[in-house]
């Protein structure tokens, strides 16, 4: 057998060797068969010695070669022999703890969950939910609603004014006569979340863009109490518990009696907190019954057919349920804000 | 208004409720209180100066002063101090600004304490005139000496800042609120005068009253625009000095916040607060040829207003003028050239009723609210007009010792306004939902003083006096008056009665809330954006034609003219505040309105970063144009659009764009945001972006599932593998498989595609898996020779090789 087939020999004889085994202990034994101070391989070396110079020389690159490829398919047998030992079932350890995958679960913006609630309010109330356009005529958001043409909302310096005449509606309103120019009473309709616009420099409290609930009932037999009803329900209905409501005098063109509404605190039961400013009650908005002329206006007989409505900010709702203290925070969408909705 | 507490005790004696009871009635009867305003109450006496004397070789005075029990010294640098001037004085021991008074020796002398100036005392610097702000803080020369100085200033007791409803011109005056008071406190009027004169200066008789003939340089007073100026009242005093207010006014100017102007202008302002009448004063002898025309103005003349501003004129405003040029804004403001100054001797007095339109559309015009144009702009009481110009110049002329020549001027006539409204008792039962007996409603009339007569057991016929005119309309107005004094915190919760029907759903309330839930689930945020926006953003979208879109002519921030034509304006920069603050993984979605030739409400999506974060179990992956497009054509699909793709033309987008179709209609558009647009919001990674007209797949999502029956048997899956020439839509032979494959073929997944090295450069090779579903009526082999079919027909469309396994 000349040296080359020898060479070729011991290499498929290790690669047959390696095959069978699947412990360290038989691999170390390999590794004395082959690699050792009487192994194979010194076996080969010691078998130059017998041949010419130039013979040496290319034995010599070829015994050397094949040490150097058994070295690394024993280095390989040992990874694969460890790897094995690791995931063979008796050495599995499973780790209840280890994190599963991160899904990441979206978030509805606050100001959508405070509108959704309201409208599965109402829809309990059977009120019917409608919406309408944000750029109004100056008919429908201030003639119709009795806001006589001096009066300082309509101003330059509280309105938006588009180049065509139109405004940007300032409240929810113009909703109401849409409907009952539309639908005749008996009316039980509310607006959920309708953008509004208003020439208001921005801070804590204040924007330019913002959204209002709106509500109306027109019937023969309404009044004032029945307002105190539908809202003292709203307020259960978004803060889980009984709210007592409260009305202050105050004047919008469109309602007579007018008022400001206010709810006892839902968090300090009227002890006083950072919330109510220690005053126990909180202010929300307009309401009051509708004005005898906004009916007329939009030809129900104020003689048979009263209503009621009122119109809030929805941020400012959600600003007290969530406890946020900055209405801007609506409009920036801060992902560290969403995220804890 | 500012309602002094102190004055108001000094007005209704033992009868004034404490501070606590009006402070919640006010609210209670719709005046609410917006501040309240307190002053320190330290212990300063008011001294007078006995002697000044400059210290040698020094800049400093000694100063002896007195309480009229003790006399004092002390050391000042205020040089102007002169002998018979009173001072405010804090003695050793005082607090002053947090830190206690010692007596301090200069030289050999010692300053027993120290005389104070306004912020020593605690006083705000805008209600002070400019001398009183220079140095110490001089009092007039009358105020009594040795006594608290705060308590002397009516400062002990706070001020309520009173909020007036747009609709009550009639308290905008002291007596129209103390009428409120009163009435909520049921305080009888009697004994109480409340068009008393002293109540501005108690020391006032009628016996000291100088008059004199008429002025004969005087022509006349002429009133051309009669619509808008019904009545217009004058009056000439002579001889006035010009000096500073005296005690009894400045404590008055303290307790309703007013800045003290000279002894002429404090009275007609005081006149005003308690009243409710405007004044204005003039310099009479800048009025040329004596000729007052009240007019209205020419277009192009223009007004030097006392507040230093020039104002251009327009036909429509009235104004005040003599023969050459406008001297007043009628109702609004003076001019420069009229108004009194040091060395005015005689004036002239107008007390006018102006028409409230009139005064309103020229405030409004000229952005220009003042004391003046709040009161006319809402209405003044008509009747009282001509006795509040006597009473004014009664005033003046004792206490700047001049005399009133001649009689009071007058044109026109204040306008009667009268007015009947029938009250019925049951009709506030029907609006409140609470009864009131006739008792009540009499009661609360009297004292608010409303003239009624009873007609029946039901009926009242209420007068409207011209004071209430304004407000006072209709029946539901007195309603509101009687409610506000029974109280609105009476009003009780009612249940209703309400018919029982069926209230449908609100249709885009369903579609927005299906989106909403579905892209919740998929992890995306929901964001509220604004919907205005600046001229230089929508010039990224529109560089050229900005004609369909909405213009604000009169924006809240210089530039933010417009509303949004396209929601990508406003979620770039929310990708980019988040970005900011290390936020990089971003799925957005808004459901809001677009502004572009119309309001249009859609679905608005915004994608950047990575789909999920890189983790133990997968690495990260970079969001792509695919992985979003993605999103549209689940809902799509599962909504079960038949919709069409073409290329994109729509602005925000570069090459990766694609528009979805429903019957020739655009439904939606997805596409990568164009690096230009990304620039300008400093955004250096992809974004993408797109919308859906979701209300145009109202009737998908409407519309009720129709339960099909399942197959029991499994499902046939074959795929297929192929080259093609990349020029080929992969969508075409999708559709063309789907053709094909009809109603058997459940659905088709591309699950390859690969292009590169190792192929011919034109080509690219997709894998597509097809679902069968193994009907009974359907054999294996027929499924079989559906997809030969499928494959020769793809060899013989599309040119594909199929790939050899």
């Amino acid at each position: 057998m000349d040296l080359d087939e020898r060479i070729n020999q011991v290499l498929s004889q290790c690669e047959q060797t390696l095959k069978s085994i699947s412990s360290h202990q038989d691999l170390e034994d390999i590794k004395v068969q082959f690699l050792g101070r009487k192994g194979l391989i010194r076996d080969l070396f010691s078998q130059l010695s017998q041949l010419s110079d130039s013979e040496k020389k290319h034995y010599g690159e070829s015994i050397n070669k094949l040490k150097m490829e058994i070295e690394s398919k024993i280095s390989q047998k040992g990874e694969s022999i460890q790897s094995k030992i690791q995931t063979s079932p008796e050495n599995q350890v499973f780790d209840y703890s280890l994190p599963g995958f991160p899904y990441s679960i979206g978030k509805k913006h606050p100001f959508t969950l405070i509108c959704e609630e309201l409208y599965q309010i109402f829809r309990s109330m059977n009120f019917m939910v409608v919406e309408d356009r944000e750029i109004e005529d100056e008919y429908h958001n201030f003639d119709a609603l009795n806001i006589p043409k001096w009066h300082p909302s309509r101003k330059l310096n509280d309105t938006f004014f588009l180049t065509d005449g139109s405004v940007l509606r300032t409240h929810t309103s113009p909703v109401e006569i849409r409907t009952m120019e539309k639908i005749s009473p008996p009316i039980r309709m509310v607006t959920i979340g309708g953008r509004c616009y208003r020439r208001d420099a921005s801070d804590a409290t204040h924007s330019a863009v913002f959204h209002q609930i709106e509500g109306l009932v027109v019937d023969e037999n309404i009044n004032f109490c029945h307002l105190s009803e539908i809202l003292s329900e709203m307020m259960r209905g978004v803060f889980g518990k009984p709210v007592e409501i409260r009305f202050v005098p105050s004047y919008f063109p469109f309602v007579e009696p007018g008022a400001e509404t206010l709810i006892s605190c839902p968090f300090c039961k009227g002890d006083g907190c950072s919330v109510c400013k220690n005053s126990g009650w909180i202010e929300l908005g307009g309401s009051g019954m509708t004005h005898p002329q906004v009916l007329r206006n939009v030809n129900i007989d104020p003689t048979k057919y009263q209503g009621f409505a009122f119109g809030w900010g929805v941020e400012r709702l959600a600003m007290i349920k969530y406890g946020i203290d900055d209405i801007r925070l609506f409009f920036e969408n801060n992902l560290s804000f969403l995220e804890q909705f | 208004m500012y309602i002094s507490y102190a004055f108001l005790q000094e007005i209704l004696g033992d009868r004034c409720p404490t501070l606590d009871e009006l402070s919640k009635k006010l609210i209670h009867i719709g005046f609410e209180v917006e501040e309240m305003i307190q002053y320190p109450s330290n212990q300063i006496m008011t001294v007078l100066v006995q002697e000044a004397e400059l210290i040698p070789d020094t800049k400093l005075l000694k100063v002896n002063i007195t309480d009229l029990t003790h006399t004092f010294q002390v050391i000042t640098s205020d040089l102007k101090i002169q002998q018979g001037q009173i001072y405010a004085y804090a003695e050793p021991g005082t607090e002053i600004d947090g830190k206690t008074l010692q007596s301090k020796d200069f030289q050999q002398y010692t300053s027993q304490g120290m005389l104070l100036s306004y912020k020593e005392l605690g006083l705000p610097g805008d209600l002070l005139s400019t001398s009183e702000r220079e140095g110490l803080f001089r009092l007039p020369d009358d105020s009594p000496i040795g006594k608290n100085f705060y308590e002397t200033f009516w400062l002990t007791k706070p001020i309520l800042n009173v909020y007036v409803p747009f609709n009550r011109p009639d308290c905008y005056s002291m007596i129209g609120l103390l009428r409120e008071i009163m009435c909520a406190f049921e305080i009888s009027s009697t004994n109480l005068n409340k068009k008393d004169i002293r109540w501005i200066f108690p020391d006032f008789k009628e016996a000291l009253l100088k008059r004199s003939v008429s002025r004969s340089d005087f022509k006349r007073i002429e009133v051309v625009a009669k619509d808008a100026c019904p009545f217009y009242t004058g009056m000439i005093i002579e001889n006035v000095t010009i000096k500073p207010s005296g005690y009894e006014i400045r404590k008055r100017l303290f307790a309703f916040q007013m800045k003290p102007v000279n002894n002429i202008v404090d009275i007609a302002n005081l006149i005003m607060i308690f009243f409710g009448q405007p004044l204005h004063t003039f310099d009479y002898d800048k009025i040329i040829n004596k000729h007052i025309l009240v007019r209205y103005a020419a277009k192009g003349e223009t007004l030097d207003a006392i507040d230093n501003k020039c104002y251009s004129l327009q036909d429509t405003d009235l104004i005040i003028a003599d023969e050459i040029h406008p001297i007043g804004l009628a109702g609004i403001i003076g001019g420069k050239d009229t108004e009194i100054d040091n060395h005015t001797k005689h004036i002239f007095i107008e007390s006018a009723y102006f028409n409230p339109t009139t005064i309103m559309n020229t405030s409004n015009r000229l952005n220009l609210v003042t004391d003046a144009s709040s009161r006319f702009g809402r209405g003044v009481e008509p009747s009282q007009v001509r006795d509040v110009l006597v009473q004014t110049g009664s005033l003046i002329s004792i206490l700047s010792n001049a005399t009133i020549a001649g009689e009071t001027y007058r044109e026109g006539a204040f306008p009667v306004i009268q007015q009947n409204i029938e009250l019925k008792l049951s009709h506030f039962t029907k609006v409140t939902g609470m009864d009131i007996s006739k008792y009540s409603a009499s009661r609360i009339l009297a004292n608010l003083e409303i003239p009624f007569d009873i007609k029946d057991q039901d009926t009242m016929l209420i007068h409207v006096p011209s004071f209430r005119s304004s407000d006072l309309k209709e029946s539901v107005d007195i309603i509101e008056e009687l409610l506000r004094f029974i109280g609105y915190d009476k009003i009780k919760p009612t249940p209703l009665q309400f018919a029982i029907h069926y209230t449908p759903e609100n249709e885009n309330y369903t579609v927005n809330e299906w989106f909403r839930n579905k892209l919740v689930s998929m992890g995306f945020y929901e964001i509220v954006t604004d919907s205005i926006t600046s001229e230089d953003e929508v010039k990224l979208l529109f560089p050229k034609d900005l004609t369909n879109l909405f213009r604000i002519d009169n924006p809240l921030k210089t530039g933010f003219h417009y509303l949004v034509p396209d929601k990508v304006l406003m979620h770039l920069p929310v990708i980019q505040r988040n970005q900011s603050r290390k936020k990089t993984d971003m799925k957005l979605f808004e459901i809001g309105k677009n502004y572009y030739k119309e309001e249009t409400e859609a679905l608005f999506i915004t994608l950047n970063g990575q789909m999920h974060e890189d983790n133990w179990l997968q690495k990260s992956v970079e969001i792509d144009f695919y992985w979003g497009k993605g999103y549209f054509e689940q809902f799509l699909t599962t909504l079960g659009v038949p919709f069409e793709l073409k290329v994109c033309t729509e602005a925000p987008f570069d090459k990766e764009s694609v528009s979805y179709y429903y019957q020739n209609t655009l439904i939606g558009y997805f596409g990568k945001v164009k690096p230009s647009l990304l620039k300008a919001y400093d955004i250096d990674n992809p974004v993408y972006y797109g919308t859906l007209l979701i209300h145009k797949l109202q009737k998908f999502i409407l519309k009720s599932p129709v339960y099909k029956p399942i197959s029991f048997t499994q499902d046939i899956v074959r795929d297929i593998a192929f080259f093609v020439e990349k020029t080929v839509k992969i969508g075409d032979i999708l559709q063309s498989i789907q053709t094909i494959g009809g109603d058997t073929l459940q659905r088709t997944l591309v699950f390859d595609k690969f292009e590169g090295d190792k192929l011919n450069p034109s080509q690219k090779s997709i894998a597509i898996r097809m679902y069968f579903n193994f009907r009974s009526n359907i054999s294996k082999e027929q499924i079989q020779l559906k997809i030969e079919e499928i494959i020769r027909h793809l060899e013989k469309t599309h040119h594909i090789e199929l790939r050899k396994q």
